[in-house]
């Protein structure tokens, strides 16, 4: 009896979800941040994130043990003008990529424990909406760098 | 078409009476496609070096100089447009002093004159890193035409939204071109070919 219930859950998830399995759809490469001045208290990451399933998803919270706090922040240029504000999310829609880099969307580290050495690799952890945790590690390169080598 | 002549004809007039407004304008803002000088344009100023020496404007009297104003807390923005300033120089092959690359901050309040040194020696070239007083930093900030404003960040923290154009003088200390964030770095290499050459 209680094995027929447990089938008819698996049916019934099974009719709701044909796609693939939302949590394999989520997939972060390339994550870097730049080097950062000895007494500089905040720093950038920049990354890539794939999302193959067909679900959306969203970024919903970035963590570190090098900064005190890891937010999402949008960089905006109107008439020459720039500005950075904090995003409560970043929506990751089903099949699509979302690449954070310079200039744009980042994730901005305030409060960093210490400088940012190139070379040195910044464990973080990004929730997300549906995927649940993902784990990063973000290379950091010089700071006159653009980018990693693709 | 006698109607349509005159229509262009109070076209044109209204285009030479904006064009004499924009002249007549005390402080113009700085325009990409300006390849005249405007003369009340830029310096003299005199600021903090890193080393805490006052600095003097006539210190880049004689070579061309990319000016760029920001601020040390700044991630993303500061030091995306002085990697790109030091990749260009690079790019030009005419030696680090084919153009000094000034950057001054819009956070007097944070920015000491170390920390400017220790931020703008992080790219591999020499940099020249400006702060000052308050009032020294409003001064300069009006004589360049730059828009700075502090806005408070989640966790009592503070950034500054700020003009980010880097703007370009030539040997004679006058206002020759603008480089946008959001330019490509193929015309910004041609702006500062000419700047050079």
């Amino acid at each position: 009896m209680r094995q027929r219930v447990v089938l008819a859950g698996a049916l019934l998830l099974a009719a709701c979800k044909p796609a693939t399995p939302p949590v394999a759809s989520i997939d972060v490469r390339d994550a870097w941040a730049r080097e950062t001045a000895p007494g500089q208290s905040s720093g950038a990451v920049y990354l890539t994130i794939v999302n193959s399933g067909s679900n959306g998803d969203k970024l919903v919270s970035v963590s570190t043990p090098r900064a005190r706090m890891a937010m999402l922040h949008g960089s905006s240029n109107a008439g020459g003008v720039v500005a950075m504000r904090m995003m409560d999310d970043l929506p990751i829609p089903g099949t699509q990529t979302v690449t954070l880099a310079p200039l744009g969307t980042h994730i901005m580290l305030t409060g960093l424990a210490g400088p940012l050495h190139a070379g040195d690799r910044i464990p973080l952890t990004m929730r997300f909406a549906h995927a649940g945790a993902r784990q990063v590690d973000a290379a950091v390169l010089p700071a006159g760098s653009s980018g990693p080598a693709r | 078409m006698r109607r349509v002549r005159i229509l262009l004809w109070v076209i044109t007039a209204l285009a030479a009476l904006l064009a004499i407004g924009i002249a007549l304008r005390p402080k113009a803002a700085p325009d990409s496609a300006t390849s005249s000088p405007l003369p009340a344009f830029g310096g003299p100023f005199t600021l903090t070096a890193s080393n805490g020496q006052p600095f003097s404007s006539a210190k880049l009297a004689g070579a061309p100089y990319a000016i760029f104003f920001g601020f040390t807390h700044c991630p993303d923005v500061c030091p995306t447009t002085l990697a790109r300033l030091a990749r260009l120089r690079k790019a030009l092959g005419r030696g680090d002093e084919a153009f000094a690359i000034v950057f001054v901050s819009v956070d007097p309040e944070r920015d000491t004159p170390a920390d400017m040194g220790r931020y703008s020696g992080l790219f591999g070239t020499p940099v020249i890193g400006l702060t000052g007083s308050a009032a020294a930093i409003d001064g300069v900030k009006k004589q360049y035409g730059i828009y700075s404003k502090k806005v408070a960040q989640p966790g009592g923290d503070y950034a500054v939204d700020h003009t980010a154009t880097v703007l370009l003088f030539d040997r004679a200390g006058h206002f020759a071109a603008t480089i946008a964030t959001d330019e490509g770095d193929a015309p910004a290499l041609d702006k500062l070919k000419a700047l050079t050459g």
